[in-house]
């Protein structure tokens, strides 16, 4: 039953509308992802990428529509699903090493109360290994590049060792050596048939990294593999254009519900 | 003062109620170290301060309400006005446009206030009596009883419970919420009982450091215990300690030795621990950064000597013979008497041969004044050959550079220009290995 | 009211002109702290200044002498020159850099009040201040009576901090907005700092006597939050804060006498701030949690109304004609239905005749914009490639919201379509005059 489910759908988003306060931020997202895809979530920004990713995995409310993901509710397969947040997002000068980061990773399947076991430690070591971070293992993480830094999340993400995994700008001011390791990570997870969704935001690449393209602006543009949807007449449709009326709308709408 | 009968008091049944103190102070200490590692790490130290003005209401109405003078009562009265008192501060930022930071002076002056208001209106009155106010704003850790440190045994014991129960979702829960929320932790259950903890360890402490004081108890020791460690685990054991030893040092400061109020006297041991972390402990020391910078000035100003040394020997294309001071001394602003001493040390550094009025470089000095001049020159290269940076630019950055680069660094950028020979300005570059300038 | 005030004796105004006094030069500055984000930076100088008073007492031996003040300006400048230092040592975090230093002096503050013997400072009178014995210490010049001292100090520190304010209106808005900007324009955002701290040291001395060290950070930040919620102009926040501080005042002491006259006054002035703050916090027109919730049920109350003309009108699809009021009640419950016949049968909007309705000519309008705005809206998101049976879910929440303006802007960028994408009319809208 399972089995039958992955050869399906591993992501399938319904009619989705998300507001921030009263503003609507996405109208109306509807689409499917088939697994085993390396997908990039493109748009401009403001276009709601981010916003998309943490409503998916239920960290913000949406205002209608449903998300499944596996052909079940995010609640239900928690344990499958991988999180990469924005860089920024944390205070690096936490009192805390990379390896223990990395750990944190587990800390969903080990649950409440119970401690990481020595095979949790070992899992952590080899994902760091794969990012080819294990010389930094017991470093703190404000000794980090910024490359490093996501790196060490990526680890972290791995470290779920989910089916399919959420990332969010993982290639937002990281340098080259980095840029490489996490394309050659995301061919690694295609190859044993994961899911990869990513918000990225160079459109110079994604071509060339990501099978599956998703275009975004508050809207859904186009939603397909890379070489039907890459297109120029999509992204002039992405970022140029046509969008006033959509945001004055959203204006009117949050001034009418304040 | 005769210390050994102090002392020996100390140990005695009339030492009871100093006993009582110290240990009342080591776990205070000890509780608030451990809770404020966390407050601190989720920037949320200043909250403690609402929450222990907070708690004065609570315990006046709890008088009125019930007439009893219970401290059992008390704490439970102090616990949820200081809890009111929290979540006022997030309603206020989360409903209106305020920020934090007011939404917590606004509820720490307002409480406070109604809170005086109620005490007055006790005293007036008649039902209580002066002491209450005192109490409740510096504490009576000197008077500390029996059933007061057992309620701070429970307390400590309680907090250091929940704290190893619960040690991987407060971290969690500290360093990167929304991916625990994403991991299916229950964020703000965690949340709430994080908060819970504090307004306990506030709550007990304010009977014996009072209002003002016990928000250093839970700010200070973190704060010092943060520079000496990167591991979450060993922070709360370090600020536990320095909590639990600035409480037992101030316990018996104050009352073996100088007649001071305890509170005061444990705040400013802990400060005093808090700036000798500041200074001293390894790599975030103040100390230690100190050093690094100056001996990276150090490492700078010998390879400038040596620098000089090799330059005045290329441009007569011989490195062997002694050179008298006044060729070099034109590259420095220093005066001379300090660049005679500077060699001189050099000379003792074997680095240089120095005679007076005469220097030459030793095999050693010639090698790193060598490495230095290749570096500067590497560099120049580089930003002109592959930056397109005009030649009268880069002499200034390179200045800086061939100081700090590393060997790996070094041989890549060489590697990356392709062995070059001569820099910008036509200056021969010098190899690693053999010497190719020698004549 | 009027007898509270006609009873009044002459050292009962005092007091509540002083408190006004002290309660608007602290809300005066007080906005400039919280619009600076530095409210907790009043807290930690009104706490620290403790160590400055008994200093200055131990050398002049009076609690009401000038160099009182001195020596609080002195640590008002310190105190945030610490906490800045501390912090940008990068070595501990903003907050707790503030807790630390305050706490700190504090703790100094109150070794040397307990430990050295000459000292006779009244603690508690430091932290929550006495004003009631304010009006008998009297400014007695060469025999001739001028009235209570605090009066002229507190009147001569309101006057400085107005002076301040205008004088550096200009400069202290720019750099509470944006530092750096100030910065690039010439200001100087640093001294202003300082400046500002000084005074807002200064001023808290000055309140010491009447309202205390703990208090007086709610005079500082109370009035100016209230005025915050009320006004988005500078100028009038400023004003209204010092209204506010007046109100403190006057309602504090109003207050204390009400609940018997031993109650503290300085207490009961915080108590009013906080009540004063809670009430602009619920009530305040434009940001108010009350009249944010009126609004938010006022809405939902028009999105039924208006749902009910778009099925009225959807039944009888543009023909305005009688509809059964039972075919009504199969799609909103009988109970309502019959309200919302009554409600717009008052509103004028709707025609009853036996069983049956018909909207109003009024009503029909108002319902073909809605009906227009949905369609569009359809057309447009189906223009954008959403799916068909996507498309109502999408309009059914926008209609109400969107203006005759942006309807026309769609209806241009459609192409001034005549059918949905279901097939249904765009009804057109004669517009008059």
């Amino acid at each position: 039953m399972k089995k039958e489910n992955h050869n399906q759908v591993a992501l399938e988003v319904h009619d989705l509308t998300v507001a921030y306060h009263t503003r609507p931020v996405l109208w109306n997202i509807d689409f499917e992802i088939p697994p085993g895809k390396l997908v990039a979530i493109v748009g401009p920004n403001g276009a709601g990428k981010s916003t998309l990713l943490k409503s998916i995995l239920g960290l913000l409310p949406l205002s209608s529509g449903w998300v499944k993901i596996f052909d079940n509710p995010y609640r239900k397969v928690r344990q499958k699903v991988g999180y990469v947040p924005q860089r920024g997002s944390v205070d690096w000068d936490f009192p805390t090493t990379a390896i223990d980061v990395v750990c944190m990773g587990r800390y969903g399947k080990i649950g409440w109360f119970r401690r990481p076991k020595k095979e949790d430690w070992e899992a952590a070591e080899k994902f760091l290994a794969q990012v080819e971070m294990e010389k930094f293992a017991h470093r703190q993480i404000s000794q980090l590049s910024g490359g490093q830094q996501q790196r060490v999340f990526l680890a972290r993400a791995l470290a779920q060792e989910a089916d399919i995994y959420f990332m969010d700008e993982p290639f937002a001011g990281v340098d080259a050596v980095t840029e490489k390791a996490i394309v050659r990570l995301l061919e690694e997870l295609r190859e044993q048939k994961k899911t990869v969704i990513v918000v990225h935001h160079d459109l110079q690449t994604v071509k060339e990294y990501f099978d599956w393209i998703l275009l975004l602006n508050m809207r859904l543009i186009a939603n397909g593999p890379t070489e039907e949807v890459y297109n120029e007449d999509n992204l002039r449709k992405t970022y140029g254009g046509r969008l006033a009326i959509l945001s004055q709308a959203a204006d009117e709408v949050a001034k009418g519900r304040l | 003062m005769d210390w050994k009968n102090e002392i020996l008091l100390f140990f005695t049944n009339e030492g009871m109620n100093r006993r009582m103190v110290l240990i009342g102070s080591i776990l205070l200490g000890c509780a608030s170290g451990i809770i404020g590692t966390f407050a601190l790490l989720r920037r949320q130290s200043l909250l403690g301060d609402a929450m222990a003005h907070a708690a004065l209401p609570g315990v006046c109405l709890m008088f009125l309400i019930t007439g009893l003078k219970d401290p059992f009562l008390f704490l439970i009265g102090a616990c949820i006005s200081g809890f009111t008192g929290a979540l006022c501060v997030i309603g206020i930022t989360r409903y209106s446009r305020l920020k934090n930071d007011t939404a917590i002076g606004l509820v720490l002056s307002v409480f406070f206030g109604v809170g005086i208001v109620l005490l007055t209106y006790i005293q007036q009155s008649g039902a209580g009596n002066q002491a209450g106010l005192n109490t409740f704003l510096f504490g009576k850790a000197a008077s500390l009883l029996q059933e007061d440190v057992r309620v701070m045994v429970t307390m400590c014991g309680l907090i250091i419970f929940f704290i190893v129960l619960f040690y991987k979702e407060f971290k969690i829960l500290s360093f990167d919420p929304n991916f625990g929320a994403s991991l299916g932790f229950s964020i703000k259950f965690l949340d709430v009982f994080l908060t819970s903890l504090v307004v306990l360890t506030v709550m007990v402490g304010l009977q014996a450091v009072g209002v003002v004081l016990m928000v250093a108890m839970i700010i200070i020791p973190p704060a010092a215990a943060r520079q000496w460690t990167e591991k979450l685990e060993r922070m709360i054991i370090i600020s536990a300690f320095i909590g639990a030893l600035s409480g037992a040092l101030g316990a018996i400061l104050s009352t073996l030795i100088i007649k001071m109020p305890t509170g005061p006297v444990m705040v400013l041991v802990a400060a005093f621990f808090l700036g000798l972390s500041l200074f001293f402990a390894p790599n975030r020391g103040l100390l230690f950064s100190w050093y690094r910078r100056w001996s990276q000035k150090r490492k700078t100003r010998i390879e400038n000597i040596l620098k000089a040394i090799y330059k005045v020997g290329e441009n007569s294309q011989n490195y062997e013979r002694f050179i008298p001071l006044n060729e070099i001394k034109g590259y420095f602003s220093a005066p001379l008497w300090l660049l005679r001493l500077r060699l001189r040390i050099l000379h003792l550094t074997a680095l240089v041969e120095y005679h007076p009025q005469e220097v030459r470089l030793t095999s050693v000095g010639f090698e790193q004044a060598k490495n230095t001049v290749r570096k500067h020159r590497l560099w120049e290269a580089y930003l002109s050959n592959a930056m397109d940076i005009p030649h009268d630019h880069v002499h200034r950055d390179a200045e800086e550079v061939e100081h700090i680069f590393s060997p790996e660094l070094t041989s890549r950028l060489e590697e990356y220009l392709d062995s070059p020979e001569h820099d910008p300005h036509g200056k021969s570059i010098p190899n690693v290995n053999g010497n190719n300038c020698n004549s | 009211m009027l007898s509270f005030f006609s009873q009044l004796q002459s050292h009962e105004i005092w007091i509540m002109v002083i408190g006004a006094l002290v309660c608007s030069s602290c809300g005066l500055i007080g906005c400039f702290l919280i619009l600076r984000k530095l409210a907790l930076m009043g807290d930690a100088i009104s706490h620290a200044v403790l160590p400055g008073i008994v200093l200055a007492v131990m050398m002049t031996g009076s609690l009401s002498s000038w160099a009182v003040f001195i020596g609080a300006g002195i640590i008002g400048v310190l105190t945030p020159f610490l906490i800045d230092t501390l912090q940008r040592s990068g070595r501990v975090q903003e907050d707790a850099s503030i807790g630390a230093v305050f706490t700190v002096l504090f703790a100094i503050g109150v070794i040397m009040v307990t430990s050295i013997p000459h000292v006779h400072i009244d603690v508690e009178c430091v932290l929550y201040g006495e004003i009631v014995w304010t009006p008998y210490d009297r400014l007695i010049i060469g025999g001739s009576d001028f009235g209570p001292q605090a009066f002229w100090v507190t009147g001569t520190i309101f006057l400085l901090n107005l002076a301040f304010v205008t004088f550096f209106y200009k400069e202290l808005k720019v750099c509470s907005f944006d530092s750096q900007l100030a910065a690039a324009m010439g200001f100087r955002p640093k001294l202003m700092h300082y400046l500002l701290m000084a005074v807002v040291s200064i001023t808290t001395i000055s309140s010491f006597e009447s309202v205390g060290a703990i208090i007086v950070v709610g005079m500082f930040i109370a009035p100016g939050a209230a005025a915050y919620l009320l006004t988005d102009n500078l100028a009038t926040m400023l004003a209204l804060s010092v209204v506010g501080g007046i109100l403190c005042s006057v309602g504090g002491y109003g207050l204390a006498i009400l609940l018997g006259g031993g109650v503290s006054v300085s207490g009961s002035m915080a108590t009013v701030a906080g009540i004063l703050f809670v009430l602009s916090l619920f009530f305040s027109p434009k940001y108010g949690l009350v009249f944010r919730f009126l609004r938010r049920s006022r809405l939902r109350s028009r999105l039924q109304k208006e749902h009910f003309y778009i099925d009225i009108y959807r039944i009888t699809e543009g023909e305005n004609t009688w509809v059964p009021i039972l075919d009504l009640q199969k799609i909103n419950q009988r109970k309502k239905t019959f309200d919302l016949i009554q409600e717009m049968m008052l509103a004028g909007m709707l025609e009853k005749e036996e069983e049956s309705v018909r909207l109003s000519e009024k009503g029909f309008l108002h319902a073909q914009k809605l009906i227009r705005a949905h369609r569009l809206w359809e057309s447009y998101m189906h223009k954008l490639g959403l799916p068909e049976d996507h498309l109502h879910r999408s309009a059914d929440d926008v209609e109400h919201f969107i203006s005759p303006q942006l309807c026309q802007e769609m209806a241009k960028d459609l192409d001034y379509p005549r059918q949905d994408p279901h097939g249904k009319p765009i009804p057109l809208i004669e517009e008059k005059g």
